[in-house]
């Protein structure tokens, strides 16, 4: 009997190994069925937010080709210095070169869910050459892509690793803002990444992220994706906290100079915060996105957070993601308006600051 | 109507529209709330600033006269350009003034710290630099002036087009890229004081001029030969009522982004509605331009609490009338 049971385990290992050769099937976000080798060894990404997912995960020796801007990525160059000398395959707003990612011979292919990255993708495959398309872009989908790129690249208990450390510091945010009542819960509007004026309507991540620090977003009955707003629908909506995407930070320093907006209860108080990593926008769908919520809070409701450092958890976090801490990556945390301020403003704690000197 | 009565209409219809369009917003502000204002403003001191006096005098007050100004100026411009050019194809940008100044704002837009005034600037400075590349064009081959003149154009409109395109290549897709293309959409909702000490001077200045000089289009428009035996030098006024357009044109599209069919669309209206006498027909189109641009920027920002680029409303709106005027005229010339 025991020999019985050992050969059928026999068996079914050996199946299973041989199964394994023949490579995984896996489901992209376009629900296209892929089959990839067991061992990816060379990966190409063809986006930002991909690459950063398969740095996170620790597959950075196995890119062979990355979408060209993140040659030049602070956060990317902390991690995997090496990027620098990797193939710039182009990027999604360029058009990827099709010639250059077939010549790095991929095992895998990352490209995006828009219909060019899908029809790129198919196009791919017939050419001999895996290719899945990702959408991250909401917290539910980034853990989805982490995990499906986890199984791809096997290594999936990273890919636990960081979507608990998302959970975690989303978590530590919630249990201190979670009590609040409706009518405590501060409006922020935030002001998105092409203008001071161009804010993120319900359901885009950023909204999620105002709602998970604890704030109600003053564009919530807006819908769809970034929208226009005129300066009187921004009066209108009175917001106690601006939050800004950190490349307006030129114009947005302009635009609140104006009179029209010194009456808002954001500029009076001067609540007004700038996503504060020098490295990555934590704004921006990402893992870090987490981090962004956990920011959010602190700067919405400082008395709530005033028993965790900041900074320390922002280095335990990149430390899961990326094996070093924020400020060994050379990073440091910085949520002002460059230049005066008429009243004073609310500065992070010393702590926080992320002086280079230990 | 008499020519008298159509202006006089025309006026009244601008100023009835300028003043609903201070009451229309998402925020209430009745017409009771101005009183109110104006009488402690005559007690001596003015209003307390609140949300609504600022609203009021800090965002509609200085949109709306940028839009009448705009919509003036633009109209005013392709008037102009079309009698000179005796073609009724041409609008204000023929001459590469609006790609000029897209590219300007897009290199601003581009360039990493710029702020907003320097944006401005640029767009001002390239829009007149396109405008003086296709002059010279025309001056270096010197046969032909109004035709080689509307081909320098399109030459240096392709070129600065290309520019565009190469800058919108290399910008960051996250943040520049939609603020470069909402920008060359065209919109009013940036639209402050500043705007309005920047392109009144400017617009009111020529419009005065050309209004001053609108008889000479007439003869102009009758063509060189025409206008030398009748005494004119075609030449210089030709420059001359080139540099004043275009400086308008530079002045609006470097602050509201480009905002089509108005130049081309609005000196037919006025063409069909009083004939082609420029005397009469361009103060007709400067009203005409005021209250269709004063009219699509209200619907632009009152139709959603979010905001419509108004070129798109000016290019829905404009397109149709084009091809009814068309549809009109079918038996009649142009002009």
């Amino acid at each position: 009997m025991k020999s019985v049971s050992c050969f059928c385990l026999c068996c079914f290992v050996l199946l299973a190994a041989v199964r394994l050769q023949a490579g995984i099937v896996i489901t992209d976000d376009a629900d296209r069925e892929v089959e990839i080798p067991d061992q990816v060894n060379r990966l190409v990404t063809a986006f930002k937010p991909a690459t950063l997912l398969v740095l996170s995960l620790g597959g950075a020796d196995a890119l062979v080709g990355v979408d060209s801007s993140s040659r030049h990525d602070p956060l990317n160059l902390a991690v995997a210095p090496e990027l620098k000398e990797v193939v710039g395959v182009g990027s999604k707003s360029q058009d990827i070169s099709l010639e250059t990612v077939i010549s790095l011979k991929p095992d895998l292919v990352i490209l995006y869910s828009q219909k060019t990255g899908i029809q790129l993708a198919d196009r791919l495959q017939d050419s001999g050459c895996p290719a899945v398309v990702i959408a991250p872009e909401t917290f539910d989908s980034i853990e989805k892509n982490l995990m499906m790129l986890g199984k791809a690249l096997d290594r999936e208990e990273q890919a636990v690793r960081v979507i608990q450390a998302m959970h975690n510091v989303q978590e530590t945010a919630h249990s201190r803002v979670q009590d609040l009542e409706n009518e405590e819960r501060k409006t922020a509007y935030y002001a998105g990444p092409s203008g001071f004026l161009s804010t993120a309507p319900s359901g885009m991540l950023q909204d999620v992220m105002i709602d998970r620090a604890g704030g109600r977003n003053a564009a919530s009955g807006l819908h769809g994706y970034f929208k226009q707003v005129s300066p009187e629908q921004l009066m209108d909506w009175a917001p106690d906290s601006i939050i800004l995407s950190r490349m307006i930070r030129p114009q947005a320093k302009t635009l609140l100079k104006r009179k029209q907006f010194s009456l808002l209860p954001a500029v009076k108080n001067n609540n007004i915060h700038v996503f504060p990593s020098t490295l990555a926008p934590w704004d921006f769908p990402s893992p870090l996105s987490a981090l962004g919520v956990l920011w959010l809070g602190t700067r919405l409701y400082p008395e709530r957070f005033a028993d965790i450092s900041l900074m320390q958890e922002v280095n335990v976090f990149h430390r899961t993601l990326f094996g070093q801490s924020f400020t060994e990556m050379n990073g440091y945390l910085d949520d002002e308006l460059p230049g005066e301020h008429p009243v004073g403003h609310t500065h992070l704690p010393d702590q926080d600051r992320g002086d280079l000197s230990p | 109507m008499t020519p008298q009565g159509q202006r006089v209409f025309l006026g009244i219809g601008l100023a009835v529209l300028f003043f609903f369009s201070l009451f229309i917003g998402r925020m209430e502000i009745a017409p009771a709330d101005v009183l109110a204002w104006i009488g402690q403003w005559l007690q001596g001191g003015g209003p307390e600033p609140d949300s609504k006096t600022l609203v009021f005098f800090d965002v509609r007050l200085p949109r709306s006269l940028t839009a009448v100004l705009t919509g003036t100026g633009l109209a005013v411009a392709g008037a102009v350009y079309q009698g000179l050019f005796r073609n009724p194809l041409v609008s204000p940008d023929i001459l590469g003034v609006s790609a000029g100044c897209a590219f300007g704002a897009a290199l601003g837009l581009v360039l990493p710290g710029a702020q907003f005034g320097i944006i401005r600037f640029l767009a001002f400075g390239c829009g007149l630099s396109a405008v003086g590349m296709a002059a010279g064009i025309a001056r270096a081959v010197a046969v032909r002036p109004v035709l080689v003149l509307i081909l320098a154009g399109l030459v240096v409109t392709s070129l600065f087009n290309a520019l565009l395109m190469l800058l919108k290549y290399t910008a960051d897709p996250y943040s520049q890229l939609p603020a470069i293309v909402f920008w060359v959409m065209g919109s009013l909702h940036r639209s402050a004081w500043t705007d309005v000490q920047l392109i009144a001077p400017v617009v009111l200045i020529g419009l005065g001029v050309i209004h001053l000089l609108r008889f000479k289009l007439n003869v102009l428009s009758l063509g060189d030969v025409q206008a030398t035996s009748l005494g004119l030098n075609p030449r210089i006024y030709r420059v001359f009522f080139i540099c004043i357009s275009s400086l308008m044109v530079a002045v609006t599209v470097s602050a509201c982004g480009q905002i089509g069919w108005i130049g081309l669309v609005i000196p037919h209206m006025a063409r069909t509605w009083v004939g082609p006498d420029h005397r009469i027909m361009l103060p007709v189109t400067a009203l005409m331009g005021g209250i269709f641009l004063l009219g699509a920027d209200l619907a632009a920002r009152s139709l959603t609490s979010a905001e419509l680029p108004v070129s798109i409303l000016t290019a829905l709106i404009g397109g149709p009338i084009f091809a009814f005027l068309l549809y009109r005229n079918r038996a009649k010339g142009w002009m």
